[in-house]
């Protein structure tokens, strides 16, 4: 495990990252967050897949963080994907103009699939 | 909406709370509840997350905080209006920080601060704000029938005239 947030957790798995957001995230949840993101940035040296699962809201507060991890994954020429955005969080980040560069997949397990064809 | 009378709701459940987030997820509930009966899902979105944004800034960073908000459907100049009306010290620097996110929103969003405001101007461009107005409130003014076109279809209102109408008579 590399983080293990209340909000958000990271785990490394064999040959690609997942980030699970476990609920809505809001600013204050981010503040706490983001020093400990900054942390183990270096870590996340793989593909990593971002499960929005459980996120039913999302504001300016988490695309804050997908912000931040968008950029490390660009700066290390490493991939991420989104998956199982429920509508109003899908609608934001295309919004944002995130989907633009993301990959959205319906589920966990189809953006897993479309790594191991395209690692 | 009807407009003979304004939508109203002044927020009681939860101004007592001194947390932030549990005022602006109650809020966002009972925003959600009364809005739900009169308006399509794509308005009720578009005004939460707004709203959401907005308070988030009122509550947060308001050098004095304000004792009242209330959010209002209303009729300015001919147009429908969603208003939040705060009794706090206003935004001094608004109109720049505004200017600058709605021409550079991409920038705001992905690398810099004002994020919330940023997507606050990607739903509603021409969305304005009155610091201190005639009764001391100052207003943010969200247009209902502007803005709509870069938005996704989740947030685009349609038919916005009748949309508005409660169809219920219950407004």
């Amino acid at each position: 495990m590399i983080l293990d947030h209340e909000t958000f957790s990271i785990e490394r798995q064999t040959g690609y990252i997942v980030g699970t957001f476990h609920h809505n995230v809001d600013m204050e949840m981010m503040l706490r967050l983001k020093p400990q993101m900054e942390r183990i940035l270096p870590q996340i040296d793989a593909p990593l897949i971002l499960d929005l699962g459980a996120v039913h809201f999302l504001d300016s507060s988490a695309v804050g963080i997908i912000a931040l991890l968008f950029r490390h994954t660009q700066s290390q020429d490493r991939m991420m994907m989104i998956a199982a955005a429920n509508p109003q969080p899908d609608a934001v980040l295309s919004m944002v103009g995130l989907s633009d560069y993301v990959p959205l997949f319906p589920t966990l397990e189809e953006a897993v699939a479309a790594l191991k064809h395209n690692p | 909406m009807r407009k003979e009378a304004n939508m109203i709701f002044p927020l009681r459940a939860w101004k007592n709370d001194p947390s932030v987030p549990r005022r602006l997820e109650r809020c966002r509930q009972e925003l959600r509840y009364q809005l739900q009966p009169y308006f399509s899902r794509a308005i009720q979105e578009r005004v939460l997350l707004a709203t959401h944004e907005i308070l988030g800034n009122i509550l947060r960073h308001g050098m004095t905080k304000p004792g009242h908000i209330h959010l209002d459907f209303t009729t300015l100049a001919g147009q429908d209006c969603w208003v939040l009306r705060d009794d706090g010290s206003p935004f001094t620097r608004f109109a720049a920080i505004w200017q600058e996110v709605v021409e550079n929103a991409d920038r705001h969003i992905m690398d810099q601060g004002h994020r919330g405001l940023a997507i606050v101007a990607r739903l509603w461009p021409h969305a304005y704000y009155l610091p201190h107005s005639h009764d001391t409130y100052n207003r943010f003014v969200l247009p209902m029938a502007f803005g709509q076109d870069n938005v996704p279809a989740f947030f685009r209102m349609h038919a916005v005239g009748k949309v508005l109408v409660a169809e219920s008579g219950k407004a």
